[in-house]
């Protein structure tokens, strides 16, 4: 297995498309650096519009790296998913465009175990994707910005609330938030390689995927009380800024924020199995079906 | 001596289409068989479900005694083969596309290696080059080379020459012959000219409707004294099992409506008073052409 | 013989109560300011706990800097921290800074167990920010325990002061700074929330009142404070 998995890896890698995605990614994030050094005050008077009568706030403490992160975060990992259709929906439609599924085929080589290097190098890359971000997201920021406490601008039912945390209470946050964003890519890698599997060019699965993503995103934004209790809790785009919940700090009695908790780990957990869940479904069906599968390309 | 290849009774359909039909028949080492069908008749769906491409509906495929079904990467391990023209990654390299494939059969190859492999398809210089920038002919010997990098014993070609010009013809040819009689391999070759099985292969099957017309030796079954014989009885089973009790039949298979025969057409009144003799009453035997003649009249025919 | 000597006691007392009383309010307001003007300029470290129901922020160190006659203010001491406007501004010191105010007797009260002198303080100044305040004296201790200001600019709030070893300089421990504020509100849009499904109590909190306390640790009194210190 482990030779298929290299072999994998070193297509991955040498492929321009691969490219595209860290390029992509480098590019968003230098945008959102330069536009908040240029001009970050505007985006905080935005954010502190009316309380900034009643409250004195160091704005350019405010705009620091651990603040840029998430901003990014929260941007990106909407779009990262295309990119990782983009390699994931090409793994097995694209060896059959390329006419290459079926000489690998016959070669002594599992199905199980060939659809098991596909996922494993999908995931890879996936985490690649990810490291490259915190990399330019926070590293970056943090070197352009600087350090300090982070500011959390969060919608709770119907208030709105600005959580602090303190920057030493940070990273291990965002190692949880980068790694729970793994697990939710993959739920990604696992659909696209699913849609892979039926189709013989590879177009057809990113799209697909993407339309499926957009789709259920829409739906898991829907305000309709059926679909709120009966929907919802099933598809694993709501769960997909789970994330975010590592940075809503726990509060005691007074509304003090406690170093080191977060305000809600059984919904957490609730969220990383149902995403898990996902990724067994999806996979579990693709290895059926490519089991199954009479190659005609 | 077991069968280097042995499918018995193999179907397949696709929806309302019938691709193959109880087809079965047996590839012995040393062979260069030749599957012969026009196109369409089903050689690429049975070639495929040799290679374990498709699965059967119905029936096995054994490599030396060994079932492909439960012996997949056994049996694999020892097949080498090439499917229609053969495709390869084009953005990589020449010298890339042998090591990964070479891989896949877990061969870790030197840089040597590689050269060897590539030098016996006359591909050496070009090592470095990206396939997608090969020609066809290029790209059909390196389908050879990937093909063979793991030595196998058995060598499938589906349609080898498609797109080849002449010259790469004739090499394919020189190939398919050296390897079978320089390096001992058994192959197993398809087309649907006659013409380029005859050249290289020693048995063959002709395949139509996804259903044996015929298996046997070419020199016999192309031997023009041969006929082409429709033979009908009252009782088909029993004929069956008497017929190769016959000598000088060179083959037989049986059809929806009768048993075809590849005889010589002079032993017919032998058939018939044999078939009697074997209280068979036989209903009707038409001799019709030769082989040759049958296949050309089926591919016009379609 | 006893009986005199609870007359003499009681009548005793009641002399001191009605000296208590006696006192106007008008000199007990400039003993208080006498105490105050010991104090030059003040460089006070602390902790400030911040208590507004939409704002989830740990407690920052602050420092507060005072100079004569009127210059206050409240830093944070590392990093980044939300502060207070407009309350954080005005101390006692600053109050009770000229004589420009009419002082209204309103009486006593008794608040968290002490009985306190009410009075109350009109700016005769239009131009000042400051409208009314209200003053809660303990007249033995001749410190403020408890303001309520309404100011032109920063709204309405109260300052609560709690006194420990720095009582003979009239200067605080704890101070309660209790305000007005928005309800904060995110603009549409900017964040995909994560709704874990949790939902807010229901009991909605005042949302317009915010609290800061204010707990000092230490003052640098009269070591010099630079100008620099207060733009």
């Amino acid at each position: 297995m482990w030779g298929l998995l290299s072999i994998e890896l070193y297509k991955i890698a040498k492929r321009p498309r691969t490219y595209i995605a860290f390029a992509a990614i480098a590019a968003i994030v230098l945008i959102f650096q330069f536009a908040f050094k240029a001009d970050g005050k505007s985006y905080m008077d935005l954010m502190l519009q009316n309380i900034q009568d009643n409250f004195e706030v160091d704005k350019k403490l405010a705009i620091n790296g651990y603040f840029m992160c998430y901003l990014i975060l929260n941007t990106l990992l909407v779009q990262v998913p295309i990119l990782v259709a983009l390699v994931a929906g090409d793994s097995i439609s694209g060896e059959a465009n390329m006419g290459t599924l079926r000489l690998i085929l016959t070669r002594p080589v599992s199905r199980s175990e060939f659809l098991w290097a596909k996922f494993i190098a999908s995931g890879i890359f996936t985490v690649a994707l990810l490291i490259w971000m915190a990399f330019l997201s926070l590293l970056v920021s943090t070197w352009i910005f600087g350090v300090d406490d982070m500011l959390i601008f969060r919608v709770k039912g119907d208030e709105s609330q600005i959580l602090q945390i303190a920057a030493n209470d940070v990273l291990w946050r965002y190692v949880a938030a980068f790694a729970y964003a793994a697990v939710a890519l993959m739920v990604i890698a696992s659909l696209s390689i699913l849609l892979s599997v039926y189709a013989e060019n590879s177009i057809g699965p990113i799209v697909a995927t993407v339309c499926i993503v957009v789709f259920l995103t829409i739906v898991s934004n829907i305000n309709v009380p059926i679909i709120d209790k009966n929907v919802k809790p099933w598809l694993f785009t709501t769960y997909m800024v789970g994330w975010k919940g590592f940075f809503y700090i726990g509060t005691d009695a007074d509304g003090m924020p406690i170093s080191g908790s977060v305000e809600n780990w059984a919904s957490i957990r609730n969220s990383i199995s149902i995403l898990l869940a996902h990724i067994v479904l999806f996979f579990g069906w693709a290895q059926y079906a490519f089991r199954k599968k009479d190659i005609l390309s | 001596m077991e069968a280097a290849i042995k499918a018995v009774q193999l179907n397949k359909s696709y929806k309302n289409f019938q691709a193959v039909k109880n087809l079965s028949f047996t590839v012995n080492r040393g062979d260069v068989y030749g599957f012969l069908g026009q196109n369409g008749a089903g050689k690429s769906t049975t070639i495929r479900m040799l290679l374990s491409l498709i699965s059967p509906d119905s029936g096995s495929v054994d490599y030396w005694g060994k079932s492909l079904l439960s012996h997949r990467k056994e049996t694999l391990s020892g097949i080498g083969a090439i499917i229609e023209k053969p495709d390869l990654y084009k953005y990589l390299s020449a010298e890339d596309n042998i090591r990964i494939f070479a891989r896949m059969n877990g061969m870790k190859l030197s840089t040597k290696d590689v050269d060897v492999h590539l030098e016996r398809v006359g591909l050496v210089e070009r090592k470095k080059s990206k396939v997608g920038s090969f020609s066809q002919g290029m790209k059909q010997r390196m389908g050879i080379a990937v093909a063979l990098v793991h030595n196998p014993e058995i060598i499938i070609l589906d349609e080898p020459t498609n797109g080849l010009d002449p010259q790469g013809i004739a090499d394919m040819r020189k190939l398919i012959l050296s390897l079978n009689k320089d390096h001992g391999k058994t192959i197993v070759v398809s087309s649907h000219l006659l013409n380029e099985i005859e050249m290289v292969a020693n048995r063959m099957i002709i395949i139509h409707k996804g259903s044996c017309v015929v298996e046997g030796k070419v020199s016999e079954l192309l031997d023009p004294a041969q006929t082409l014989v429709k033979l009908k009885t009252t009782h088909p089973e029993n004929t069956l099992s008497v017929l190769d009790q016959f000598p000088g039949l060179v083959s037989f298979a049986p059809t929806d409506d009768h048993i075809r025969l590849i005889m010589d057409r002079n032993l017919v009144p032998d058939l018939i008073q044999f078939l009697v003799s074997k209280n068979i009453a036989v209903l009707s035997v038409q001799p019709n052409h030769s082989l040759e003649d049958y296949f050309i009249q089926l591919t016009q025919n379609d | 013989m006893k009986t005199n000597i609870k007359y003499g006691l009681l009548a005793f007392l009641l002399f001191i109560s009605f000296q208590s009383y006696a006192q106007s309010i008008e000199q007990l307001v400039k003993q208080v300011r006498e105490r105050l003007d010991q104090v030059v300029d003040y460089e006070a470290d602390g902790i400030m706990k911040t208590n507004v129901s939409f704002l989830k922020i740990p407690v920052s160190k602050v420092t507060m800097y005072y100079k004569k006659p009127n210059k206050l203010k409240l830093k944070s001491a590392s990093g980044f921290s939300f502060l207070p406007k407009g309350a954080v501004n005005i101390n006692m010191n600053q109050l009770l800074q000229d004589d420009n105010y009419t002082i209204i007797d309103e009486g006593t009260e008794v608040w968290k167990g002490v009985n306190v002198r009410v009075a109350k303080l009109l700016p005769q100044n239009d131009e000042d920010d400051i409208v009314l305040s209200t003053l809660y004296i303990d007249p033995n201790n001749r410190v403020i325990l408890k303001s309520k200001t309404t100011t032109r600019e920063n709204g309405s709030f109260e300052l609560e002061m709690k006194y420990g070893k720095y009582i003979g300089m009239a200067l605080p421990d704890k101070i309660n700074f209790t305000f007005h504020t928005k309800d904060y509100k995110l603009p549409k849009g900017l964040t995909f929330d994560f709704d874990d499904g949790k939902k807010t109590s229901g009991i909605k909190k005042n949302p317009t009142k915010g609290m800061a306390e204010i707990t000092i640790k230490s003052y640098k009194l009269n070591k010099g404070v630079s100008d620099q210190v207060f733009k």
